[in-house]
């Protein structure tokens, strides 16, 4: 016997610096549902588990095929995207969602993802091409080199990797996983390569590789298995040539 | 296969002859007998995908699948400047422009390549070109008097004045339709009579219906009075846009009577380029969309047959 009714516990904030409550809501159960179309279920109807009239719970969603990362929260404790949150699949509890804890809140589950976007900057993560004129056609990857880099190019930033890393927080300078694993993407690629030394001096300096603690809880948090941990390997090889580098060129 | 045949045929089989799978709106697409080493190679991205929404492994059991809306097939019109040679002229200040003067279009927002069917990897061809072509247009108008470098302060606070009011109006919207609902009802309207297959008198009744929808929305409630992150107050706004630009699709159809693409009519299954060879442009009109049509340039390749056998 399938269940009758999902039970949902949302943790909700109405401003940034406001005061969170929490507030239930009981919904018919329908097949195939996730939590992306539970959420979009309360706003056709605004009303608490108790009855009480309450505004649509506000989140973040674009793609709906886990590709963009932006509705992202912890669903039962843990990071993930809600729109791949299968109800089926959450056992027989009330499913519990919160914002994410290592962003600050906008509004209920929507957090503010600018520290990651600020560190992808930090660490310039893009290929710099001058101007709108023809170069020519750039250098080629071999078929290998393009399946490791794919791997690497899946990163939508969502965030799961921040949520989960001890390192990552508001006492530390750590830039977190996800923009580390870029400046590997980006120093791999040919004419990426050209400016690998300014992406090695960004995570050279403070809150850069060195202060990874190698808990390794992000790679297990990844929905997309990118491979960070190897990706902080081959950095720290790609450093420490550097360094030495700089050591013998003074 | 392309996608409008595929779409056409699996409606077919589940609509017109009641046999999709379980007697619902699904067919199989099976991949069982390649490799799960191939398919892994192949289409890792996608059959990842399938199996975080289904919870069923696509290696081993055929996969359940459906058309669904993915894309627009139109967009703003765009304007074009062509060379003496008939090509474009690179340097024109048009290109890329919109109706509004100093208002560019890039990608897939753009109609241009897209009138008649959805092509693999249009959005990269769309973004590719657009953007290639806008820039050098962004800066020729930059460069020409039509630019002014500063709007008089009265038009943006004409326009501030405009929006302002229109959101203060929104926000106090206590009536009992819920604009969520509302909208759930406009994609379940469209899916069902405006996308694969298109009948006339469907589309008249569509048309009618969204004019039920829109004098709905005018009693529809903004939900949330907060003035921080208020999302259903954007989407009240944006819903009766949706209804606008669901007229313009659905009348556009209407006109057309032939089929083009994935434009399928089955009373006109076939293209009528003396008559239909031609791009639907809408403008706004208080009394709903005004459509007129504009020539598709064929100088440089002339449509054929199109064909699959």
């Amino acid at each position: 016997m399938p269940r009758q009714t999902i039970e949902l516990k949302v943790k909700r904030q109405d401003t940034p610096t406001g005061r969170s409550r929490w507030e239930e809501f009981s919904l018919p159960w329908q097949p195939n549902m996730n939590v992306v179309a539970c959420l979009m279920e309360i706003r056709k109807r605004p009303v608490t588990k108790q009855g009480l009239a309450t505004t649509p719970v506000h989140w973040e969603a674009s793609c709906l095929e886990e590709v963009c990362g932006s509705c992202t929260m912890l669903v039962n404790g843990k990071p993930r995207q809600s729109c791949t949150a299968l109800v089926d699949s959450l056992g027989d509890g009330p499913i519990v969602l919160e914002p994410l804890t290592k962003f600050p809140v906008v509004r209920d589950l929507q957090v503010d993802r600018t520290p990651m976007f600020d560190a992808l900057k930090r660490v310039k993560a893009w290929i710099p091409i001058d101007g709108s004129y023809d170069l020519g056609a750039g250098p080629r990857l071999s078929s290998g080199e393009q399946e490791t880099a794919y791997a690497f190019s899946r990163c939508m930033t969502c965030g799961c990797c921040m949520e989960v890393c001890p390192q990552y927080n508001d006492h530390s300078e750590f830039m977190g996983p996800a923009p580390l694993a870029q400046v590997r993407l980006f120093n791999s690629h040919p004419t990426g390569r050209m400016n690998a030394q300014e992406r090695l001096d960004a995570i050279m300096g403070r809150g850069g590789l060195a202060d990874c603690g190698n808990a390794q809880l992000c790679i297990e948090a990844c929905p997309k298995e990118i491979p960070l941990t190897e990706a902080f390997g081959e950095l720290g090889r790609q450093v420490t040539l550097a360094w030495l580098r700089q050591l013998f060129s003074r | 296969m392309p996608r409008d045949v595929a779409s056409r045929e699996i409606h077919t089989v589940c609509v017109d002859k009641g046999l999709g799978v379980g007697g619902g709106m699904v067919v199989y697409l099976d991949l069982t007998h390649i490799p799960r080493a191939t398919l892994k190679k192949k289409l890792e991205g996608i059959l990842e995908i399938y199996e975080k929404f289904t919870g069923e492994d696509p290696c081993e059991q055929p996969m359940k699948i459906y058309p669904a809306v993915h894309y627009s097939m139109g967009g703003l019109w765009v304007d074009y400047e062509r060379s003496s040679d008939g090509f474009l002229d690179h340097g024109s200040a048009r290109n890329q422009r919109t109706s509004i003067d100093g208002l560019y279009a890039v990608g897939e927002c753009d109609y241009q390549y897209h009138g008649a069917n959805r092509l693999g990897a249009n959005s990269l061809l769309s973004c590719v070109y657009a953007g290639q072509v806008a820039g050098p247009a962004v800066l020729t108008y930059l460069h020409s008097s039509a630019h002014v470098d500063d709007p008089r302060p009265s038009v943006l606070e004409a326009a501030e004045k405009k929006w302002s009011a229109r959101f203060a109006e929104l926000a106090k919207r206590d009536g009992g339709e819920n604009p969520y609902v509302l909208a759930d009802e406009l994609g379940k309207v469209m899916l069902e009579n405006v996308t694969i297959v298109r009948h006339n008198n469907k589309l008249r009744e569509t048309d009618a219906k969204l004019q039920e929808l829109a004098e709905r929305w005018s009693r529809a409630s903004v939900l949330d009075h907060g003035t921080w992150a208020n999302a259903p107050l954007s989407f009240l706004n944006q819903l009766w846009n949706m209804l606008h630009l669901a007229r313009v699709v659905t009348l556009g159809a209407l006109a057309r009577d032939e089929s083009r693409g994935a434009h399928y009519k089955p009373e006109f299954p076939k293209r009528d380029d003396a008559n239909w060879m031609k791009t639907t442009v809408a403008s706004h009109a208080a009394a709903g969309p005004c459509l007129r049509y504009e020539p598709v340039d064929v100088t440089l390749c002339a449509p054929v047959e199109r064909k699959y056998d």
